[in-house]
C-alpha cells in the first residue's frame, strides 16, 4: 500500500522483496508510536471531539455536533484572524526564507573558510536569546513614544514617517512581521548554509568558468538544487506562523488595536483560557489544524524521490 | 574517531549527571518545598505568637484583645493555599515569612492539620491557564486566590459560595468586634458589594483593596504652571493637562486602552459613565441589592435590567456626551495608548519623563518611592459639575476595587472531596482573616488596603484617605458590568472609535449591541426571575 | 572507512587550497555586509547584557546604552535563585535529549531505510502533530498526568517534552539516513548482520553530526518553554530555568535588573555550547536536510 498523493515517484529498492522481514521496521517504531499515542494523539483527538460539545473546561459536557463550526464561521473576529494569520505567515515565511537565503549565500561566497566558520558561529548565537525577550525589545523598537524606529527616522530628518508602529491599526501587523529583522540568525539560515555547502563543488566550479556570475549562479543553480532544504524550511516557517500567539499576546496587547493583529492561535487561547469555552476554542483548533494541514500537503507534495534500502 | 567520543561521553555525562541530580534533589511529591513545618511541631500558639512578634510584627494586635486560638471545632487533614503577594518567597521574602509563621501558628494550634503555601506563580507566566488545568483535574489549591470578576464568570463550577459562611460567626475574631457574631460585618459594605457575583452568591472573601490616585511629576507640572489642588471641574482638569502637552510637549496623561483584558482606561470610562448617567442611579438601583450609602455601584444584575428595560441604552443622547468627553481625553494619552500590553510598560514613560502623570494603584507606592528619578506627588481628579455633563452629581468619585492580593474562595473540588477538607479550608480561611492575622500580612506587604475591620492600614493609606471617602462610581470597570467578554468588547468598539475606523453613530449602536448582547447572555445564564 | 564517509559536508567544506588563501582580499564587500547585519542582530544580545547591570530607575531611563554606576549586585541576587532552576533544567533535558535523539533515530531510520506497508502514511500522520496547536492540549494532557498520579514528577516533563520535539526528529533524522549510501549497508548485510546490527553499528555512528543538531534544537525548545512545566510542577522548586528567571517578576513590581542578569546567566550554558558545537551543527545539517 502505498499513497501516491505524498510519494508520487517509485522508489526501487536495492535489495530483493522480502528478504526483511514485514514488521522489522514497524519495531522500529514502536517506541515513537507509544510515545506519540499518548502525550500527542490522546490529548488531539479529546480536542477535536469536544469541538462537537459545549465543554466548558471542567464539568460534563453536551455533543451539540456543528454548532461551534456553525457559530465560528459567522465570528467576524475569527474570519479577521484567519485573515491575518495568512498574511502573516506568508510574508513572513517569505521574508525569512529569503533573509535566510541571502546570508547563506553571502556567507557561502566568502573565499575564507576560517570566516565561514566564524559567521557560522556569529549568526548561530543570537538564537540563545528567549523569545519573550526579543518581544520585550521588540516593543521598544517601535513604541510611538520612546522607539528607536521613530528616533532613527527622526534622525535622519523623515518625521513625519513616524508614528506609533503597533497602536496603528494599518502597521501593526506589519510591525510584527518584522519583529526580528533581519532575521539572518535563524534556524532556516543554518539549514540552507549547510545545503549549499552540501552541493558539488564542480558544479559551482564549472559554472564560474562558464562565465556564469556569481549572481546568475545562485538562481540558476543555487536554488532548484536547493528544493529540499528550502521546503524543508517553509514548512516548519509555516507550521509556526499559522499557530503564532505569542507575538500578539505579548507586543499588541491581546490580538489589538480592534483585532488588526488577532491569530486564531491567540483567540483560540482567550475563549478557552479566558472565557472557559473550551469547545469553542476546539472547534478553532480543529480549523486551525486543517488549514496548516493543507498548506503542508501542498509543500510536502513537491517532494522528491528518496534512497530506499529494503522493500520488505 | 573522536567526534563520535565527544558525543557519547558528553551524553552519559549528562544523563548520569541528570540522575544523580535527580536522586538527590527528589523530594516525596506530596510534600512540596513550601510546606510549613510539620504539624506535630510541639509549639504551642502563645509560643508561635511570640515568635512573631520578636520578627517584628504587629506585636500589639497579636498579643491585643486575646482572639480565640482556635475556634474550638475540631480540624484536621491537608490543605493547600495560594495567597497570591503574601506569598511569594522568591521576589518578598519579608512577607512570605510573615505569612508562613501565622500558618505556623494555625498548624501548632491545630495539631493534626497542615497547611501548604503555594509560592505566588510569577507574573509574566500565565496564572489562569495553570489554575485552568488544575481545575480540571482537581488539584487546585483549596484556597485560591483569582481576580474576582473572572472568580465570578466560572463561579459554581469552580468556586463554592461561602454566603452560608459569610452569615455565620468567624471564631477567631475577638467577641464583640465586627465579625464575631457574623463573618462579612468584618468587612465594608462596599467590598461585599463589588465582590458580588451576579447570581448572587459570594465566590470570595475579600481582605484587602486597591486605592488609585494620579501620581504626577511635580518638575513637569511646575514647568506648565499646573497646580493639582487647584482644580475645580474635569472640564478645568482636562484643560489643564491641554496646557502641559502645548508648554511642554510631554503627554499628560500615562494611561492606555487594551484590546483585551484590563487596562487603566476602564477607570475613566467607569468615571465617564457614571458622570453622564450618574442622576438616573435610583432608577437603575434594585431594593435586594440597597446598601447604607445613597450612591452606590451598580450590580451585573441591575445593569442588566436596566439594560433589557431600555432604562440604560448606548444610543440615548447622553452618550454623545460621553463619547465627545472620552476623545477628549485620549487626546492626552501618550501615542502608543492603544498597544501598550499593561500597566508596567508606562513605567518607561512616566520615569524617563515622557507622560506628566500616571493614574495606577496603591501598589506602586513602594516601587515608585523608591525608584522614581524626580519629585513626583498624588492627586486625584476632581468633581464633574452639571457643565461637564447633565448627568453629574457634583461628585468626584473613588476608583478603588478589589483587585489585589487579598482575594479568596475555596474550590469545589474541596467541598465534595470530604475528609475534613471543608471544615478545615473554611477554619483557615476564618484564621486568616480574622484582624490579628491578616493585619500582619497587610502590614508586612504594604501595598494593599487591610479591609478587615480591627486591622491597621499603615502607611499605604497615606495621601489616599481623602479619595476613599469619595462616593463610589456608578459603573463597575466593562469587564464587572455584565461579563468578562462583554467588557473586552465595550474596549474593542471604543478603540475603534478613537482610531477613527466609527464615527459617533456607529459607535454607539456598536455599544448598544455590546450592552445587549451581553446583558442577554446574563439573563439566560443566570435566570434571573424579571428575565423572560 | 567509514570516518570520510561520515562526514560528507566536510569535502565541501575543504575547497582546494588556492581559494582559502589567494582571494581572501576580495572577500571585504560581503564581510562587510555581513558585519552590519551581525551588529544589527546583536542588538537584542547587547541590550540583555547592558540591562543586567541596571537598577530599576536606571532600566526605565535607558533601555539601549549601559548607564553608570553598573550593578554586578543584580548577579549575586539573582543566582542563588536561578542556579537551583538551571540544575532542574540539567535535570529534565538530559534524559528528553536522550530520549528525542534515541526515538528520532529509530523512527527516521525506519521510514528512511525501509519500504514497508503504510510508510507514507504513518510518516504523514507523524508529521501532522507538528501541526496541533499546543494550547488546546495541554488541559487534556494534564488531566492524564494526574491520572497516574505523575504531577510534580520529573517524567511528567521529560516524556510531554519528548513528544513535542520527535516528530520534528524524526523528520530531520530521516533525512539524514536518506543521504547514507545504500552501499553500506548492503555490505554489512551481506556480511550476515541483522537489522538491529545495522543500525546500531552503521546508521548510529554516522548519525552523529545530526544528533548534534538535533539535541540543540531540542535544548533550545526546553529553555523556552514556560506553560507546561508551569502546569505540571506543583513546587517552585523544581521549576527549570525558563519560568526561574522570571521569579523577579511580580504583580507589583518587577526587578529588571536581577530578570536580566537572571536572563544572561540562563544563556551562558546554551552559548557555550553552541560556541563550541556551531562546527558539528553544522555538520548534522550538511546532511543535507530536505524533504
Amino acid at each position: 500500500m502505498k499513497s501516491n498523493t505524498i510519494a508520487p515517484v517509485a522508489i526501487k529498492s536495492r535489495v530483493k522483496k522480502g528478504s526483511v522481514p514485514v514488521y522489522v521496521p514497524f519495531l522500529f517504531l514502536i517506541p515513537a508510536i507509544i510515545l506519540l499515542t499518548i502525550f500527542r494523539y490522546i490529548p488531539a483527538f479529546s480536542a477535536v471531539y469536544h469541538s462537537f460539545t459545549d465543554w466548558n473546561g471542567t464539568s460534563a459536557s453536551n455533543w451539540i455536533g456543528l454548532e461551534q463550526y456553525n457559530n465560528l464561521f459567522s465570528d467576524s473576529v475569527f474570519l479577521r484572524s484567519m485573515q491575518n494569520i495568512v498574511v502573516y505567515t506568508i510574508t513572513r515565511t517569505l521574508l525569512t526564507t529569503a533573509m535566510a537565503i541571502i546570508g547563506a549565500e553571502l556567507v557561502y561566497n566568502l573565499r575564507s573558510t576560517q570566516m565561514r566558520s566564524v559567521w557560522r558561529v556569529v549568526f548561530t548565537i543570537p538564537l540563545v536569546i528567549p523569545t519573550t525577550v526579543v518581544f520585550l525589545i521588540w516593543r521598544r523598537v517601535y513604541s510611538g513614544d520612546i522607539g528607536l524606529l521613530n528616533d532613527t527616522l527622526r534622525l535622519f530628518g523623515l518625521d513625519g514617517l513616524t508614528r506609533a508602529w503597533l497602536g496603528n491599526p494599518d502597521t501593526a501587523l506589519w510591525a510584527l512581521i518584522f519583529v526580528g529583522f533581519p532575521l539572518i540568525s535563524t534556524f532556516g539560515f543554518l539549514v540552507i548554509l549547510a545545503g549549499l555547502e552540501n552541493l558539488p563543488q564542480e558544479v559551482n566550479s564549472a559554472a564560474l568558468l562558464d562565465g556564469c556570475s556569481r549572481f546568475h549562479r545562485v538562481f540558476a543553480i543555487d536554488l532548484p538544487a536547493m528544493r529540499g532544504p528550502l521546503a524543508f524550511v517553509a514548512i516548519l516557517s509555516i507550521n509556526a506562523g499559522l499557530q503564532e500567539f505569542a507575538p500578539m499576546f505579548i507586543m499588541t496587547g491581546g490580538g489589538g488595536p480592534v483585532n488588526a493583529t488577532q491569530s486564531p492561535g491567540l483567540y483560540l487561547y482567550q475563549q478557552a483560557i479566558t472565557y472557559g469555552k473550551y469547545g469553542y476554542a476546539s472547534a478553532i483548533g480543529t480549523i486551525l489544524m486543517l488549514v496548516t494541514l493543507a498548506f503542508s500537503i501542498f509543500i510536502l507534495a513537491a517532494r522528491y524521490r528518496r534512497a530506499i534500502d529494503v522493500e520488505v | 574517531m573522536p567526534s563520535k567520543r565527544f558525543v557519547s561521553t558528553a551524553m552519559v555525562l549528562l544523563f548520569t549527571l541528570s540522575l544523580v541530580l535527580a536522586a538527590c534533589g527528589d523530594t516525596p511529591t506530596t510534600a512540596p518545598a513550601a510546606t510549613t513545618a510539620a504539624a506535630g511541631a510541639a509549639t504551642t500558639a502563645a509560643a508561635g505568637a511570640a515568635t512573631t512578634a520578636a520578627a517584628g510584627a504587629a506585636a500589639t494586635t497579636a498579643a491585643g484583645a486575646a482572639p480565640a486560638a482556635t475556634s474550638g471545632k475540631k480540624v484536621s487533614g491537608e490543605i493547600s493555599v495560594y495567597l497570591n503577594s503574601y506569598y511569594d518567597p522568591t521576589a518578598d521574602k519579608e512577607t512570605a515569612d510573615v505569612t508562613a509563621a501565622i500558618a505556623k501558628e494555625y498548624e501548632a494550634a491545630h495539631p493534626g492539620t497542615k497547611i501548604n503555601l503555594v509560592a505566588a506563580v510569577p507574573t509574566g507566566t500565565d496564572l489562569e491557564t495553570w489554575l485552568a488545568a488544575r481545575m480540571a483535574a482537581n488539584q487546585s489549591p483549596e484556597i485560591m486566590w483569582q481576580q474576582f470578576g473572572t472568580r465570578n464568570q466560572r463561579a459554581s463550577t469552580w468556586w463554592l459560595p461561602l454566603n452560608q459562611y459569610l452569615n455565620a460567626p468567624n471564631p477567631y475574631i475577638a467577641a464583640g468586634q465586627p465579625g464575631s457574631a457574623k463573618w462579612s460585618d468584618s468587612l465594608p459594605d462596599y467590598v461585599l458589594a463589588q465582590t458580588k457575583a451576579p447570581d448572587n452568591n459570594w465566590y470570595q472573601v475579600s481582605l484587602d483593596w486597591v486605592e488609585t490616585g494620579l501620581y504626577y511629576n511635580k518638575d513637569i507640572f511646575a514647568k506648565a504652571g499646573v497646580d493639582p489642588t487647584t482644580w475645580k471641574s474635569w472640564a478645568n482638569y482636562v484643560k489643564d493637562m491641554q496646557t502641559i502637552k502645548e508648554k511642554t510637549g510631554v503627554s499628560p496623561l500615562g494611561m492606555y486602552i487594551a484590546q483585551q483584558g484590563w487596562s487603566n482606561w476602564w477607570w475613566v470610562d467607569d468615571m465617564l459613565l457614571t458622570a453622564n448617567w450618574g442622576d438616573k442611579a435610583n432608577d437603575f438601583y434594585l431594593e435586594k441589592y440597597k446598601t447604607a450609602a445613597a450612591f452606590r455601584q451598580l450590580n451585573p444584575e441591575e445593569v442588566a435590567k436596566a439594560i433589557i428595560e431600555g432604562k440604560l441604552n448606548a444610543t440615548d443622547p447622553r452618550m454623545d456626551n460621553y463619547l465627545k468627553m472620552s476623545k477628549e481625553y485620549v487626546g492626552l494619552l501618550p501615542n502608543d495608548y492603544t498597544s501598550i500590553p499593561n500597566l508596567d510598560e508606562l513605567d518607561p514613560l512616566f520615569y524617563s519623563g515622557k507622560v506628566a502623570s500616571v493614574w495606577t494603584g496603591t501598589w506602586k507606592n513602594k516601587t515608585y518611592a523608591k525608584n522614581i528619578p524626580f519629585n513626583y506627588g498624588v492627586a486625584y481628579l476632581p468633581p464633574f459639575t452639571k457643565d461637564d455633563a447633565p448627568g453629574a452629581t457634583g461628585s468626584a468619585y473613588r476608583v478603588g476595587g478589589p483587585s489585589s492580593a487579598g482575594q479568596y474562595g475555596i474550590t469545589q473540588a474541596a467541598a465534595k472531596a470530604g475528609g475534613g477538607k471543608l471544615d478545615l479550608a473554611v477554619d483557615f480561611l476564618h484564621f486568616l482573616s480574622a484582624p490579628q492575622n491578616f493585619g500582619r500580612m497587610a502590614k508586612a506587604f504594604g501595598g494593599y488596603i487591610p479591609m478587615v475591620k480591627g486591622s491597621q492600614s499603615g502607611d499605604v493609606m497615606a495621601g489616599f484617605q481623602k479619595i476613599a471617602e469619595l462616593p463610589e462610581r456608578l459603573f463597575n470597570d466593562p469587564d464587572g458590568r455584565l461579563t468578562v467578554e462583554s467588557g473586552n468588547k465595550w474596549s474593542q468598539a471604543m478603540q475603534g472609535f478613537f482610531l477613527g475606523q466609527t464615527d459617533v453613530a456607529t459607535t454607539k449602536a456598536n455599544l448598544q449591541k455590546v450592552w445587549m448582547d451581553g446583558a442577554k447572555s446574563l439573563c439566560t445564564a443566570q435566570k434571573y426571575d424579571w428575565c423572560k | 572507512m567509514l570516518k570520510s564517509n561520515a562526514q560528507p559536508a566536510n569535502v565541501s567544506i575543504e575547497v582546494p587550497r588556492h581559494r582559502t588563501n589567494r582571494f581572501i582580499m576580495r572577500d571585504w564587500p560581503i564581510n562587510l555586509i555581513l558585519a552590519f547585519f551581525a551588529v544589527i542582530t546583536y542588538i537584542p544580545l547587547m541590550v540583555v547584557l547592558v540591562n543586567s547591570f541596571k537598577d530599576t530607575r536606571q532600566f526605565f531611563t535607558q533601555f539601549w546604552l549601559p548607564l553608570w554606576p553598573l550593578h554586578p549586585e543584580n548577579y549575586g541576587k539573582s543566582w542563588p535563585v536561578i542556579s537551583e532552576n538551571l540544575i532542574n533544567t540539567v535535570i529534565y533535558t538530559a534524559p528528553t535529549t536522550l530520549l528525542v535523539l534515541v526515538v528520532s533515530a529509530l523512527t527516521g531510520y525506519a521510514f528512511a531505510r525501509y519500504r514497508f506497508p503504510g510508510r507514507e502514511i504513518l510518516f504523514f500522520a507523524i508529521l501532522m502533530i507538528i501541526m496541533l496547536p499546543g494550547i488546546l492540549l495541554v488541559i487534556p494532557m494534564f488531566t492524564q498526568i494526574v491520572s497516574w498520579n505523575w504531577q510534580n514528577s520529573v517524567q511528567a516533563i521529560v516524556l510531554p517534552w519528548a513528544s513535542v520535539q520527535i516528530p520534528f526528529g524524526m523528520f530531520l533524522m530521516r533525512t539524514f539516513f536518506e543521504t547514507l549510501p545504500v552501499a553500506y549497508f548492503e555490505a554489512a548485510r551481506i556480511d550476515g548482520a541483522s537489522e538491529l546490527q545495522l543500525f546500531n553499528r552503521i546508521a548510529l555512528p554516522l548519525a552523529l553530526p545530526a544528533f548534534a543538531t538535533l539535541s540543540i534544537i531540542t535544548l533550545l525548545f526546553a529553555w523556552n518553554d514556560i506553560i507546561w512545566p508551569l502546569i505540571a510542577l506543583f513546587d517552585n522548586h523544581k521549576y527549570p530555568i525558563s519560568i526561574g528567571v522570571l521569579a523577579f517578576n511580580t504583580t507589583t513590581s518587577t526587578d529588571y535588573g536581577a530578570t536580566f542578569s537572571a536572563y544572561v546567566m540562563a544563556s551562558l550554558p546554551l552559548l557555550i555550547l553552541f560556541s563550541f558545537t556551531a562546527k558539528r551543527f553544522m555538520a548534522g545539517l550538511s546532511g543535507g536536510v530536505s524533504l
